[in-house]
């Protein structure tokens, strides 16, 4: 078997807030990504979605498990070379962008950033040019290469956040509702960029997503979240069509679709039971894994 | 009948660093009562502008011209006295972010009871508090009142925020993105619950929304709006089976269910023009693969499709060349 580029096994983690409360947010995820795969998460929120895409990017630490990117254990690289690798390699792009740009910089400094230090020569001749380039591929004009983080609207935060992700040139981009914040043509755009690139360039995609229609459109596989637990794994097409988890049918039940006499016929299911910490995986097809509490039948 | 909302010719300028920006540009719509009218577009199209006009929530330094009438009264030449008593009880607004609504120190009861005594001081508060948060279909009510706002969830904030819009029985909700930062199951929940409410009180409901989606579980009818005008107006039916505008072809080709390409999604290509100096044809053309000449000169008129269904584009003009809508329906297959 090819080694993984991404390998999360058996990922607990609980945010400890004051007061002595604690409050189980991933409760043994374990979840493989190939090169060039992209995996798109579900679930609802406070489900433990970004908890786990931030343990991915070391930013939190597991109390149980292990998160490996192409074999270097995220939370404990050996050395200054894997340490670099996981700096350059891995890319994240957060769900609040403005959040994440350092207001000190101007847009060409945020994007050019990682290039620098990862001492990246910039493919396009300059720096700016460089900036000016993945600028132009999110739609901004080089007019922003000068503005700093606080002159930009939502929208356009989110974009300068996109482009100094993929201007690093990464291995595995973590995405975090990437699009959530722009609007539907834009989205479309983004949409479309990440999806080329990552054809062009290979590299593995985790897209933490509500938007379950560009879910479907993007994911090669999809990852249903509950509770903290993943219950549910596979083939975009085959997950859509035949799902097998009850929260999973109850998600899809709700996904909401741009067709008036359809929406107003269409009753949701709801799905409130708790998932236990047990539970039997089952095997629906080859690569469509489900999980089933103990005494339920596995059809 | 007269409609319970009318809007009337409005224009609304505001001041910016680069000159005057206009940012709604002569816009007339009807809202009947116990109506759901959506208002799309994107950011920047003037829906906020719009909407604020309504409420009368636009800084001193905006610029408005036209007419506001809620129930056949002005609402924009209403002394500042009166206003109270037309936010809340005439019409009513909830946001996107109900963490940016509530107080984070006061109980949810607190809170309610403060919008009811507003409106009506010699109300049993307790037994008013206890039925709004009935009415959003609460079911521990005890237990929700006592609560503090970050104690609930996404989707309690967001009922106990459409409690207290719902305090003093306003005819017009005003709702902007109401279900945005929600995931898809609590988000299917409150958009029932906004149907129902609207059905049961026969409220109106303007709602803001970018999702289309959501504006198809919700809406009668649609506006499309772009940069500053409304660009097409129909039924929701209209709007998503025959859509007339370029632009509304471009908003529907745009989400993964339409799109014809299963590889690409259609990305509309530039950007919105800037409003401080807008072009003088039809503001889209640059961008509309379908543009006339005529449309770089003059700003298309309102064709009439049917009773209900209008747009602004010079091809429905008989002289124009014959399009078939770029729209492939895949949704739901």
């Amino acid at each position: 078997m090819s080694e993984a580029l991404l390998s999360i096994r058996d990922v607990h983690y609980t945010h400890r807030l004051s007061g002595g409360v604690s409050v189980p947010a991933l409760r043994g995820v374990s979840l493989e990504l190939q090169p060039g795969e992209i995996v798109g998460i579900v679930g609802e929120s406070g489900c433990g979605k970004s908890t786990l895409a931030r343990a991915v990017m070391g930013l939190l630490a597991p109390q149980k498990g292990e998160i490996c990117y192409n074999g270097i254990n995220v939370h404990h690289p050996q050395n200054m070379a894997e340490k670099r690798c996981l700096q350059q390699q891995r890319q994240m792009i957060f769900q609040n962008a403005a959040l994440s740009l350092d207001p000190h910089f101007s847009v060409e400094e945020i994007i050019c950033e990682p290039l620098r230090l990862a001492q990246l020569a910039p493919q396009q001749g300059s720096y700016r040019e460089e900036a000016a380039y993945w600028l132009q591929q999110v739609g901004l004009d080089a007019l922003f290469l000068s503005r700093r983080p606080q002159q930009l609207s939502g929208g356009q935060a989110q974009r300068v956040a996109i482009a100094r992700a993929l201007a690093a040139r990464p291995r595995l981009l973590v995405a975090d509702e990437p699009i959530a914040a722009l609007d539907v043509s834009l989205q479309a755009q983004i949409v479309n960029l990440l999806r080329r690139l990552q054809r062009e360039q290979g590299f593995g995609m985790l897209f933490i997503a509500h938007d379950l229609a560009m879910v479907r459109h993007l994911c090669h596989r999809v990852a249903v979240i509950y509770q903290g637990r993943l219950v549910e794994i596979a083939p975009t097409a085959e997950l859509f069509r035949a799902p097998r988890h009850g929260y999973t049918k109850a998600l899809l039940s709700a996904m909401p679709l741009p067709d008036p006499r359809q929406e107003k016929q269409r009753q949701p299911q709801y799905y409130e039971q708790p998932v236990s910490d047990g539970g039997v995986w089952h095997q629906a097809s080859p690569q469509h894994y489900w999980l089933a509490e103990d005494g339920e039948v596995g059809e | 009948m007269q409609p319970l909302l009318e809007v009337k010719n409005l224009k609304v300028t505001y001041d910016s660093a680069s000159g005057p920006v206009q940012a709604v540009r002569d816009v007339s719509l009807q809202l009947q009562r116990g109506e759901v009218l959506a208002l799309v577009g994107e950011s920047g199209s003037g829906k906020s502008a719009l909407t604020k006009s309504v409420m009368r929530l636009l800084p001193p330094s905006a610029a408005v011209e036209g007419e506001v009438l809620l129930n056949g009264t002005d609402v924009l030449h209403m002394p500042e006295r009166h206003l109270r008593e037309l936010r809340g009880k005439a019409m009513s607004m909830i946001f996107q972010d109900p963490l940016e609504v509530l107080n984070p120190v006061l109980t949810v009861r607190r809170q309610i009871a403060e919008a009811v005594r507003l409106h009506d001081p010699q109300a049993d508060t307790e037994q008013r508090v206890r039925e709004l948060l009935r009415l959003v279909e609460i079911a521990d009510v005890e237990r929700c009142a006592a609560s503090l706002p970050h104690q609930l969830s996404g989707g309690m904030r967001q009922r106990v925020v459409l409690a207290i819009a719902l305090a003093a029985q306003p005819q017009l909700l005003i709702a902007d993105e109401p279900t945005t930062s929600l995931d898809v199951t609590v988000q299917a929940q409150i958009l029932d619950l906004l149907k129902s409410l609207q059905e049961r009180l026969n409220m109106a409901t303007l709602l803001i929304s970018h999702d289309l989606s959501v504006v198809a579980r919700l809406a009668d009818r649609v506006a499309v709006m772009y940069a500053g005008k409304i660009v097409e107006i129909g039924t929701a039916e209209e709007i998503f089976y025959q859509p007339a505008h370029p632009y509304t072809w471009a908003l529907l080709r745009s989400l993964p269910g339409f799109s014809a390409d299963e590889e690409e999604l259609y990305a509309l290509p530039g950007i919105p023009p800037t409003l401080i100096d807008p072009p003088a044809g039809d503001a889209f053309a640059p961008r509309n693969e379908y543009a006339l000449a005529i449309d770089y000169e003059q700003m298309p008129p309102f064709f009439r499709l049917s009773e209900t269904h209008f747009a602004a584009t010079w091809l429905q003009d008989a002289r124009a060349p014959r399009i078939t809508p770029p729209l492939q329906r895949r949704c739901g297959e």
